[in-house]
């Protein structure tokens, strides 16, 4: 039996003297098996980074626990080390007088990657990251892109078997930011675990396997993907536009249908949003009842995403 | 002035640096008295003096690069000429005030009291030589700026004065081809002028020359900053980013 | 890890530290500024000896000034080898990492610890011409191993300095390693024959550089000095156990307090 690649037990941590303590995480627990993405969520000081630090093994816990496959960040320090690398979004970090490759080396180095390996992976992530042209100018030529895309490559580069990434994608172009959701998955394929900070939500839902939400250091939420999703109540919402008299809503609507906003009246013109709670061949003749006898002129169906459920979950708990 | 006495650097340049020298100079061998303690004196307190200006203008533009403030410096509403030269004076008067303060007690304590005759003359002198300190320092904070070498420049700017000024040791111990050098070091004008003034015989030429000098660093300081803003969008190595 | 390995990483490390050297002092800039500063410095110390001792007192500071100079590089300057670690927020790599944190540094510092050395043979020249000392200056240069060591037990108390300057204030870099100097200069006895002040002897003591200057006024005068050179050699261990124990405390008071924010 295998232990979880992370395990988190009741793990607390304050900033502060007591009478000034600022909570930034209190009691989480979690575990995550190894070879899932997991996304931690949750709004700007929620804790996110503060627990992605304590696993990398930069910050003490204040009380409980964390291990990765088993050793403790605190007690098996270089043995945690060895096991995770990190990530942090950010112009800073690296030595802008320096090249892309020194960088990579140097801290390839430091994070234990032999003089024979490096030799061999550094060309290859520089290529894979796409920075082989730069490879060879300073860092502080770089743009934010290319700063940003160095540090993935540094995290990969000591082939850690979990990687904490804290806000990875920041800065990078779209195309970039997908190349590294791809290599996020290849990464995924081959076993490593991944614990995975973004405010993109995009991020999220092309490459998470659960999702957990923080809020003001406590864990509110830890469930697969397409269950969270399921957090918003509904799967999508559907907008319509019409010319004339609005349509007369009966009072109690047919199951599996709400009202979210309207109908307004602009300019002879009308618009409602309705919420579908689940697709199905009812859903369509229910719509028909509802808008018979009015003029349509667009409909225009929104599939329900992690935004929509962030914003509820956040919402409700706010 | 909030920067200076937030800063370390203050007691290095105000305390410890006239203290060691002096410290150098009366125990390496004896007392000096009448208008040599004067002359050492003066002399303590105006390397002091440069030496906190270099090295502030050094620490302040450090300190703006660490904590990524230097953008929002040049960038600001108000300009950024003032904003210096603001600094730079934050950063001679302080430091002046407390090297003098440093250097009487030590003067006492090395039971060597310096006895000033004409009071009111070396106040001003001092002021004179603050002021042209307050424009040299802009000049140096300019070169901070332009170069990011600015730190390895203005150091090397720190002995060539020391040595033609002719603070501590005479002008004549130097061939005299070099000599003429130190005419356009206005810590040399500022030393003349405060041992005569010490002695009641105001020496009213160094004084002058003192000004003049004053006048020459400030023309450059400005001229320099106005080619900056250009230079670093030019070349855009400035951590403006 | 293997012998081929560490070595490898030194080596690495070396190259490093070399490039970010060359980085911020390019030769031009070193050649042009640094060593004409650290020339003239040795100048003044030395020409002071005349002004107040006469020609013996100037053979006396001679000697003490260059290693005065020395510090420049060994105190002053190795302040920038962790900073950089601060000013590009990189610290926490090498705390996090295989290589003990004081020994990343010290083999950062090398090209300083070379320059220091080379700095001082060029003051033994130099100057020694300037001021006419040509007898003096030749049994100096025949007295740079001892020099060399200098340059190494002052680099330990160095180190020790720039830990102070990566975790303290921010302005404390500039502050520390130009204390060290003025430390150096007051109680070393590079300037001040030892004997003259109680207190300051018994600063000197404690510091580098206060022994081995010892050592090459004795040898000069013809006197046993190797017991002089031996207590230097310690004086710099202890210095070089501090900055050990100092960089180890430090990355762990950052892992409770979070001083060093990484984003
Ligand atoms: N060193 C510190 N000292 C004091 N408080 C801190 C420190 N580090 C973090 N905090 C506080 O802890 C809380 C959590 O911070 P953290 O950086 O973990 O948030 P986050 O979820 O990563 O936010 P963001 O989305 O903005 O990155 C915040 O209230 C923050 O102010
Ligand atoms: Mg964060």
């Amino acid at each position: 039996m295998t232990r979880p690649a992370i395990e988190v037990e009741l793990l607390s941590r304050w900033f502060g003297k007591k009478s000034k303590r600022i909570t930034a995480l209190h009691d989480v627990s979690l575990a995550v098996e190894q070879g899932t993405i997991v996304a931690l969520l949750g709004p700007n000081g929620a804790g996110k980074t503060t627990l992605t630090k304590i696993l990398a093994t930069l910050l003490y816990p204040s009380s409980g626990s964390a291990r990765l496959f088993g050793h403790d960040v605190v007690r098996e320090a270089r043995t945690c080390r060895r096991l995770a690398s990190v990530v942090f979004g950010g112009e800073r970090g690296l030595y802008p007088q320096l090249t892309g490759r020194d960088n990579l080396r140097f801290f390839g180095m430091l994070a234990g990657v032999k003089a024979g390996e490096a030799k061999r992976l550094v060309p290859e992530l520089l290529e894979q990251v796409g920075l082989a042209e730069v490879a060879g100018r300073r860092v502080e030529t770089y743009s934010k892109g290319m700063k940003q895309r160095l540090h993935i490559a540094i995290g990969f580069i000591p082939r850690p078997r979990i990687l904490l990434l804290d806000e990875p994608t920041v800065g990078l172009d779209p195309s970039e930011a997908e190349r590294l959701r791809q290599a996020v998955k290849a990464a995924r394929d081959d076993g490593v675990t991944v614990l995975l900070t973004s405010h993109y939500l995009l991020d999220v839902e092309r490459l998470a396997d659960r999702v957990l939400l923080l809020d003001r250091g406590a864990l509110i939420e830890d469930r697969p993907l397409s269950d969270f999703v399921l957090r918003a109540g509904y799967t999508a919402e559907v907008r319509v536009r019409g010319l004339g008299p609005p349509p007369l809503l009966p009072v109690e609507l047919p199951e599996g249908i709400d009202l979210a906003h309207g109908p307004d009246e602009v300019n002879k013109e009308w618009a409602l949003t309705l919420r579908v709670a689940r697709w199905s061949s009812d859903v369509f003749a229910h719509m028909s009842t509802i808008l018979a006898g009015a003029e349509v002129i667009d409909v225009d169906v929104q599939q329900v995403g992690l935004e929509h459920a962030f914003a509820q979950v956040t919402r409700g708990d706010i | 002035m909030m920067v200076v006495r937030a800063h370390p650097l203050f007691l290095l340049g105000g305390v410890l640096q006239p203290s060691v020298l002096l410290l150098v100079v009366f125990f390496a061998r004896g007392q000096p008295t009448g208008e040599q303690a004067a002359r050492v004196a003066t002399a303590v307190l105006l390397m002091a003096y440069w030496g906190s200006t270099v090295w502030q203008g050094a620490a302040i533009l450090r300190r703006e690069r660490l904590i990524g403030t230097l953008a929002h410096f040049m960038r600001g509403v108000r300009s950024p000429m003032l904003v210096l030269t603001g600094k730079a004076l934050g950063a001679s008067i302080a430091p002046a005030l407390l090297t003098s303060v440093t250097v009487a007690v030590m003067m006492v304590l090395l039971r060597s009291p310096i006895s000033v005759a004409s009071p009111g003359w070396f106040v001003v002198g001092l002021v004179a030589a603050v002021l042209s300190g307050t424009a040299l320092g802009t000049l140096l904070c300019s070169l901070f700026l332009l170069t990011r070498f600015g730190g390895q420049l203005s150091s090397a700017l720190l002995y060539p004065v020391f040595l033609l000024a002719g603070l501590l040791i005479p002008v004549e111990f130097f061939p005299a081809g070099i000599r003429w050098l130190g005419w356009f070091v206005s810590l040399r004008w500022a030393q003349q002028f405060l041992v005569s003034a010490s002695q009641g015989t105001p020496d009213f030429s160094a004084l002058a020359l003192l000004g003049l000098l004053m006048v020459v660093y400030a023309v450059a300081a400005v001229t320099s900053f106005r080619r900056i803003d250009h230079l670093a969008r030019v070349r855009g190595t400035l951590e403006l980013g | 890890m293997s012998w081929a390995d560490a070595s490898d990483r030194v080596v690495l490390a070396a190259k490093i530290g070399l490039r970010e050297h060359l980085a911020d002092n390019p030769l031009s800039v070193t050649l042009s500024t640094t060593w004409p500063r650290a020339l003239l410095q040795c100048l003044f110390f030395t020409m002071l000896g005349r002004v107040i001792g006469g020609a013996d007192g100037q053979a006396y500071t001679f000697v003490g000034s260059i290693a005065i100079t020395i510090t420049l590089f060994t105190l002053v300057q190795i302040c920038d080898v962790p900073m950089r670690d601060r000013w590009s927020s990189t610290f926490y790599r090498i705390r996090s990492s295989e290589m003990p944190v004081p020994l990343v540094y010290a083999i950062r510092s090398w090209p300083l610890l070379v320059e220091g050395a080379l700095v001082a043979v060029l003051c033994i020249l130099l100057v020694g011409l300037f001021t006419v000392q040509f007898a003096l200056m030749l049994q100096l240069l025949a007295l740079v191993p001892i020099y060399l060591l200098l340059v190494l037990t002052s680099g330990a108390a160095g180190l020790t300095a720039a830990s102070v300057a990566l975790f303290g204030r921010a302005g404390n870099d500039v502050f520390v390693g130009n204390l060290g100097q003025y430390l150096i200069i007051a109680a070393s006895g590079a300037l001040i024959p030892p004997g003259r002040v109680a207190w300051l002897d018994a600063i000197g003591s404690v510091l580098p550089m206060r022994h081995g200057l010892l050592a090459i006024r004795s040898n000069l005068a013809g006197e046993p000095w190797l017991a002089h050179l031996l207590c230097e050699v310690v004086v710099g261990l202890c210095w070089g156990l501090a900055a050990v124990l100092l960089y180890t405390y430090m990355a762990r008071r950052i892992r409770r307090n979070d001083h060093d924010k990484v984003t």
